[in-house]
């Protein structure tokens, strides 16, 4: 597992991108913490690592900026776990996705060209 | 399994955080690292290493640094009986809009305390019009106007009211409805009329009083009536015919 936070990746693009991490993990369905920061560090191969230190202060925030909403979920024979799900609010997630794919696209065909 | 909530707790406890706040915090953490930790097992890890492992993150403090930035301190937003809330009126005003404040916080709350409030006040008016149309209106009683104290004798509670005092007795308020109210003049029913009791004077002009009646044959309730008779009587025990 390559934990790489704070070293390959700069602070400032996980700051940027990490909120919007967190609410496409949660469009779909809702999911608590330790998911959450499991599905950021397999889908981008370890190069993202969301501790418990910095994942959840990120999801407190989301929740009071009134993007996702929390509740916990009791099952028999576990214990509670507070899932996290998408706010109508935080729906807004469709479009700052949009604007997010066609920057990473734009950088890529900059880039792109520059190292051909 | 370590328990992890005693540290947890130790790293938030300068955030000042609302307790119920500060238990899910830990709780919610105190999972996280229980995952970390069975993942760390499951990984090969000894129980030692996979404790350290999933405790590095909190070693450094940046989660109370992270939390402190956007959690709210427990503390008030002002400290009450601040200097500057010397105008009564506006100290009312302030009271006023923090009461709907925390009523608004508490919609559940404020809509049973406001439920609550509603039937207390109408039971109170429902008992007190029945009363008063059974017991109050129609006193049988010889010239009610001239009524100048009603009183309960042996008997500071009941129904018609709490009269804790050592001289119990309807307020003038209360007395001013009944004489406006009075629309018959009764009379001592069947020679019912019993003991006289006490002497009172109203308005503390010298009348000649009229005995206690005991109304409708409860010797509880005694009525004291004046008349200008012109001959004063004393006070005193005295059998009516």
């Amino acid at each position: 597992m390559q934990h790489i936070y704070n070293k390959q990746v700069s602070g400032e693009l996980k700051k940027g991108s990490a909120e919007l991490l967190i609410l496409s993990l949660i469009e779909h369905r809702p999911r608590h913490g330790y998911e959450i920061s499991k599905l950021i560090e397999t889908r981008s191969e370890g190069i993202l690592h969301f501790n418990v230190a910095s994942l959840y202060p990120l999801l407190y925030r989301l929740e009071r900026r009134g993007l996702i909403k929390g509740h916990w979920v009791e099952k028999t024979g576990q214990r509670r776990r507070r899932f996290y799900q998408l706010t109508a609010q935080g729906r807004v997630l469709k479009h700052q996705r949009g604007m997010w794919r066609e920057f990473v696209n734009a950088m890529e065909l900059i880039t792109g060209a520059e190292n051909a | 399994m370590p328990d992890w909530s005693k540290l947890i707790r130790s790293l938030l406890v300068d955030l000042q955080l609302e307790a119920a706040h500060e238990a899910e915090i830990v709780e919610e953490l105190a999972q996280h690292l229980d995952d970390a930790y069975k993942d760390g097992l499951a990984n090969g890890l000894s129980p030692q290493e996979a404790e350290r492992s999933a405790l590095a993150p909190l070693r450094n403090g940046t989660v109370t640094a992270n939390l402190r930035s956007i959690m709210t301190s427990a503390r008030p937003a002002f400290p009450p009986g601040r200097a500057e809330s010397r105008n009564f009126l506006a100290s009312i005003w302030q009271d006023l809009r923090f009461g709907g404040r925390l009523l608004r916080l508490s919609p559940v709350f404020a809509v049973i305390a406001i439920l609550s409030l509603a039937l207390g006040i109408g039971a109170n008016t429902a008992i007190f019009q029945l009363l008063d149309a059974v017991r109050l209106r129609s006193l049988p009683v010889k010239d009610p106007q001239e009524l100048v104290d009603i009183r309960i004798v042996d008997n500071p509670y009941g129904r018609t009211g709490d009269f804790v005092s050592s001289n119990p007795q309807l307020t003038n308020a209360i007395w001013e409805q009944l004489r406006d109210k009075q629309q018959t003049r009764g009379t001592c029913p069947d020679g019912r009329c019993a003991r006289l009791q006490h002497l009172r004077f109203a308005d503390g002009a010298k009348r000649n009083l009229l005995p206690l009646y005991d109304v409708w044959g409860h010797k509880r309730m005694l009525i004291v009536a004046t008349q200008e008779s012109g001959r004063e009587e004393e006070g005193g025990a005295r059998e009516m015919r």
